[in-house]
């Protein structure tokens, strides 16, 4: 089971800890063996610790240190959000984050949508018993 | 990122005298944790090299010198001075960080944990900003690579906030990635 995810300059990493939780950051330029400087969209270029983050499966096509209009030019030549959104991991996270924004009545709303949901599957399901029985 | 250490400019001369008129005026860089501590340094210093203490001294100015450029990584060369249990030796130290503050830090708490040199036995010569091609030693020089990759072995998963923290866990671990 060789490594697949590496860090280097370049590599889409999202941040699992600390102020910037849940963004996602290129890495730049490597400092040291714990030590990245990472860039975002939205935030001042700066160090983190590889301890922060996680790194996705996805790369885009960098020079060490861009500036920030290259960086951006990048990211969206690559389309870093559509592809990381429409990952598995990035549906979950998105799904999670949907969730912890519901309010009582969106709650309510859910449990008629599942009990609905439920009573289609066991009509279905009586079906295909009563087929198997007969 | 906050520093423990900043670095701080002090200027200061002797007080003037009916004999001297207008005294050299000197000027420190030195790294402390806070200003007071800055200027009690520049007179440590200062009475090792000229004939004035803090009593028939003034100070003239103590400004904090803030990083340039914090957001590029630069490779800092410390050259510094400190006190063994058998006597003073001197070090060339190199560290790669993004400001010459925290390049300082690294430094006092290397020296603490590899020779056992608290921060007070320490006095920093001379630091510079190295380009790549005089760095010295081979643990900054291995990332000098524009290439760079390498795979992150031992991922240990902790949680995003303390307050989610367990003593128990369920299952063991899984530190691949």
């Amino acid at each position: 089971m060789p490594f697949k995810r590496y860090v280097e300059v370049g590599r889409i990493a999202l941040v699992n800890y600390g102020k910037d939780y849940g963004k996602l950051v290129v890495i730049v330029d490597v400092i040291d063996q714990n030590r990245a400087l990472v860039d975002a969209l939205d935030m001042v270029r700066g160090q983190m610790n590889f301890k922060r983050l996680t790194l996705t499966d996805i790369k885009i096509d960098i020079k060490r240190v861009p500036n920030k209009k290259t960086l951006i030019a990048a990211l969206d030549a690559a389309d870093v959000k559509n592809k990381w959104e429409s990952s598995s991991w990035g549906r979950k996270l998105i799904v999670q984050k949907k969730r912890a924004s519901l309010n009582d009545f969106d709650r309510f709303k859910i449990m008629l949508a599942k009990i609905k949901k439920a009573g289609v599957v066991r009509q279905e399901l009586a079906k295909l018993k009563k087929e198997t029985t007969c | 990122m906050s520093y423990k250490f900043h670095q701080f400019q002090v200027v200061g001369r002797g007080l003037p005298t009916e004999s001297d008129e207008h005294p050299k005026i000197y000027r420190m860089k030195l790294w402390a944790t806070n200003e007071v501590r800055a200027k009690s340094k520049f007179w440590y210093f200062l009475r090792k090299l000229k004939k004035v203490k803090k009593s028939n001294g003034q100070m003239l100015a103590i400004n904090e010198i803030f990083e340039k450029n914090p957001t590029t990584i630069k490779n800092y060369g410390i050259w510094l001075r400190y006190q063994s249990r058998t006597g003073y030796h001197n070090m060339y130290k190199e560290y790669r960080d993004t400001t010459l503050n925290g390049g300082i830090e690294q430094m006092y708490t290397e020296m603490a944990s590899r020779h056992r040199v608290r921060h007070h036995c320490i006095q920093v010569i001379k630091t510079a900003t190295i380009p790549a091609k005089l760095c010295k030693r081979e643990s900054t020089k291995q990332f000098h690579n524009s290439k760079i990759k390498f795979p992150l072995v031992f991922k240990k998963v902790r949680l995003p906030t303390r307050k989610l923290k367990t003593t128990y866990k369920a299952s063991r671990p899984n530190l691949f990635v």
